[in-house]
Formats: structure tokens, sequence, C-alpha cells
């Protein structure tokens, strides 16, 4: 095994175990892991075989993409900023870490598939090359352009006025027909709050002694933004058309609330996991009864806030 | 003997021209100072050399052959030090250290008079998570030494040291150049130059704006406040300083 790959075994090893730490903690991502794979085969038992092989090709292009976008990164990060550069450097060391990596995922995706319904083998596999395949091609296609330097504050900016161009255009003043579309600038609106978030930025927040109140205020004048353009919204094309796209702008707010808070307490890797486990744990007890959802929410987003609260003062 | 040698090393980042036509020739048992002002190339040069940036054109010659064009040889053949900022807070030193040095006593081993002056011994055992920016900076540095190169390259080693610790360090690595390292490091500290380097390098916007032979770091070591101002006059391309 190359020195890059045992690093980040070890890594993502210690990772879990620090996220893990408690015997609660443990328990509780358990019952949730276990809640969610007895849902997962209670909907496969009742599904049609379209709608499995479906569900489990997405799913498999989404971790195909997701997993070469960070192996590609992470080939990135030891070549130029790290101590194991000449083992990436070398075509045998690239290939050994990319192909280690990518055939223990899809011995992973085979055995969760096979737990959960053995229909989704095929499928799952097949997405899973396809979304390596458009990671892998999309990493060249970025490595052979020039260096970006736009920062994520310029990245709002953009978004924030593409979001409000968009509110003016459709008013229904000039476009009867608008309204149908109202809800998209405020998602953009939500998206673009969530650009300039760093997950580097947001770990240097923790190191200089920054409290998570202070981070996390940076939200205040985009959410105050999307509170702007939804009264917009409302006096041109009335409450509804506002309310979806509030509501979804609203959820991806609180979406970007709990990746920060997770991202204080390790970096981007382990942080987004960790949001995803919240988040995942808080569907599957919205799916057993909806109102709790919002409770298992709510306890997620305390919880990782004292996390990262306790995450502070590195520097001495 | 000469170990590294950069003839018109030139290094883009993107589309953007940052290291153009730098010469540099460093032996064995020198240190060799860049300075310059911030975004002056100092840190792109370093990663050229160091095999983390690539090299756009010129010729790097590690013990007399060119690896400008062979990136794995030249981060294979030269010790890097990574920025603080990106060693993995869920690791342990000895973690990091055993895998540069191939095991713990190697790396430790290869520290020689480093491994006192930054006190690793208090270091190993900890999570870098849980070390001050100072700890984190000497995991760092002791990181360009674990592997054992003869060819080393530090940027801005100093920077949140403690006084004790910059000093330890300091003349810790004055022992090892004499005892045949070849440093390459990027300094802030002007006075550090005089100390820790054999020859200097002035960078500005990329290029070698003056180069200070080991003759003359001497002479300054006598009056280091006229040094100090002519650098300063240097860096501020007032005039040329005499």
């Amino acid at each position: 095994m190359n020195r890059p790959i045992r690093h980040d075994v070890l890594l993502a090893w210690r990772e879990t175990t620090a996220a893990l730490a408690g015997w609660g903690d443990r328990a509780l991502v358990l019952i949730g892991m276990a809640l969610i794979v007895a849902s997962m085969r209670h909907a496969a038992a009742i599904a049609t075989t379209t709608a499995i092989a479906g569900t489990a090709l997405l799913a498999g292009a989404w971790i195909g993409f997701g997993l070469g976008r960070m192996i590609e990164q992470r080939i990135v990060f030891h070549a130029s900023d790290y101590l194991y550069a000449a083992d990436v450097l070398r075509r045998a060391g690239t290939r050994r870490y990319r192909d280690g990596t990518f055939l223990a995922a899809l011995v992973s995706i085979i055995a969760i598939a096979a737990v959960i319904e053995l229909r989704a083998i095929l499928p799952a596999v097949a997405g899973y090359v396809v979304g390596l395949g458009i990671a892998l091609a999309w990493g060249r296609r970025a490595a052979a352009a020039p260096e970006w330097s736009a920062g994520g504050g310029r990245r709002a900016r953009v978004a924030m006025g593409v979001s409000i161009g968009v509110v003016l255009a459709t008013l229904r003043w000039w476009w009867p027909m608008a309204p149908a579309w109202s809800a998209a600038p405020l998602i953009g609106a939500a998206i673009a709050i969530m650009a300039p978030y760093d997950a580097e930025a947001i770990r240097f927040d923790a190191v200089i002694g920054r409290t998570v109140g202070a981070t996390v205020g940076r939200l205040g004048a985009a959410v105050l933004w999307l509170v702007g353009l939804t009264v917009i919204v409302v006096i041109a094309h009335g409450p509804s058309a506002a309310m979806i796209g509030a509501a979804i702008g609203a959820v991806l707010i609180w979406l970007t609330l709990l990746r920060v808070l997770a991202w204080r307490m390790g970096g981007r890797r382990s942080g987004d996991l960790i949001a995803l486990a919240m988040v995942a744990m808080s569907a599957v007890a919205g799916a057993m009864a909806i109102p709790l959802a919002p409770i298992a929410l709510a306890a997620a987003t305390i919880w990782l806030w004292r996390r990262a609260q306790a995450a502070r003062w590195l520097i001495a | 003997m000469t170990k590294l040698v950069c003839e018109r090393l030139r290094v883009d980042r993107g589309a953007a021209l940052v290291v153009d036509g730098v010469e540099l020739e460093a032996c064995a048992g020198q240190g060799c100072g860049v300075i310059g002002a911030n975004g002056s190339g100092k840190t792109s040069l370093l990663r050229a050399i160091a095999g983390r940036l690539p090299i756009a054109a010129g010729r790097c010659l590690i013990h007399g052959v060119d690896k400008a064009d062979d990136r794995a040889s030249r981060a294979e053949r030269i010790g890097f030090a990574p920025p603080v900022e990106v060693l993995p807070g869920a690791l342990r030193s000895r973690d990091v250290l055993a895998l540069a040095g191939g095991s713990l006593d190697a790396a430790l081993e290869h520290l020689g008079p480093l491994r006192h002056a930054l006190a690793v011994d208090g270091l190993i055992d900890r999570d870098i998570g849980a070390c001050s920016a100072g700890m984190r900076q000497r995991i760092a540095i002791a990181c360009a030494f674990a592997g054992g190169q003869d060819i080393v390259v530090l940027d801005e080693p100093f920077n949140w040291l403690d006084p004790v610790a910059a000093y330890d360090v300091r003349i810790a690595l004055r022992r090892m150049t004499e005892e045949g390292l070849t440093l390459i490091t990027a300094l802030h500290d002007l006075g550090m130059l005089l100390t820790t380097c054999d020859q200097g390098l002035l960078l500005s916007a990329g290029s070698v704006a003056l180069t200070m032979s080991q003759a003359r770091l001497a002479e300054a070591r006598h009056d280091p406040g006229a040094f100090e101002q002519r650098m300063i006059h240097a860096l501020r391309g007032d005039a040329a300083p005499a």
C-alpha cells in the first residue's frame, strides 16, 4: 500500500473514531443506520423493479461522481501541498491510489445493495461506473484549465445579482406567466448564501478562536437578502409562490448551517459526512412521523453547535 | 560539490507567470535564503524546486542531473515542509513522521539535532488538532527532515515559533548545513538570513533582483543595521543597494 493510501485510510479511521468518540454517539449512529436500512428494505419490498433500478442507478452515479471528484482532489492535494508527493506524481502510484479506493467503494456498494435489495446491485454498479467516468473526465478538464482565482465572495455576489435580476425580470407586471418561476430566484439566493463558505476558512475561524456565533453570523446578511427577495415575490406574485421558494431556500440555509458547524470540527470531508448523517437521520425520523423531522433536525443542530463551539482557541 | 542548480527557471500558475528566469546555485553545506515582498514568487519558486509545482521552463539540476521535467524525482530527492494548515488535525505527529521517514525511528534519527530543537519527543503522541500554531510549525519542519534527504526546502520556517524555539532551530539548522545539508529557505527576517544562510536571493515580481554571495553576507554580519537598511530600500524598489 503506498503512503498516500495508508495516510488517508488512517485519517478516515481517526476522523470517524473522533466523530463517534462517545458510546452515545456510536449507539445513535448504529440506530440511525439500522433505521435507514430498515426503511430502505421496506421501500424496496413494495417498489417496482423499474423504480428500484432507477433509484439504484442514480445513487450509484452520485456516489461514483462524488468519490471520483474527491479522489482527484486528494491526488492534487498530495502532489502539491503534502509530504508524499513523489508517490502520487508517478503514474503507477496514482493508479494504485485510484484503483484501491475505487475498488473498495465498488465492493461496499455491492455489499450495501445486496443487504437492501438484490435487484439493485447491477444498476447501482452501472451508475457508479458512469458517475466515476464523468468525475474523472471532469477532473482532467479542470486540471487543463487555468486556476480559478475568483473567491467565494465573488461567486456569491454574482449569484445574488443574478437572483435579483431574475426576480425583477419575472415580475408579473412584465410577464404574466411568471409566478411559476418565482421560486427559482429564491432558491438561487439560498445557493448564493452557501457559496462563500469554505471549509478551510471555517476551520481557520476555529483555529484563531472565533466563536461559532461569529462564524455563523456571516449568514445573517445573506438571510436578510433572502427575506428581502421573498417580500418582493410576495408583493409581485402572492404568498403561495413565495412560500415554496422561501421554504426550499430555508432548507438549503439550514443545510449550510449544519455543514458549517461540522466543518469547524474537522474539515470538509468528515464534516460533510457528519452533516449528511444528521440529515439522513432526520429524514428517517420524518418518515416514521413527520413532526419528528424538525425535532430531530433541531437536536442535530444543537449537538453540532456544542461540538463546534468546543473546537476553538487552538493558537497558543 | 554543487547539489542544486536552477537555470533560467520559470514557473507558471494557471495563465500567470509567477517566477521568471531565476538562477540559483546551492552547494553541499550551504544555506540559501530567499527573501522578497509578499507575492514576489518565493513560495512558488520553492514549491517548484521541491516538485510541488511543475517547472514551465529552464533547468533544475540535482546532483548534476536535470530534473526540470521530473516532478516526482524532485519531490523524492528534496525534503519539503508542508504548510501548517494542511497538517491533518485527526492524526498524531508520529503518524505523519513515520510515513515520511519509513518508520518513526528512522524519521527521528534523520532529524539529528532538530529533534531536540523542535522538542519533537513532546509532540509525537499529541493529536495535531490539539496543537498550537507554533507546535504545528515544529511538526511541519520535522516532516521536511524525516525522509533524510540532503536537500531541504523550508518556506518561512520561523513563523509562529517562540523566541527560544526559533533560536534552537536556527542553531540546529546551522549545524546541519555545516554537516552537509543543502537548505533553501524563504525568510522575511533579515537577521535570520544573516545568521542562517550562506547566500541569498532577493526576489521581486518573480525575478531575481539581487544576489547576495557568501562574502557579501559575511560582510553584512559586521553591520547588520546598514544591511537591513539596504535591503529595505531594495525591497521597496527605492534604489539599487550599494
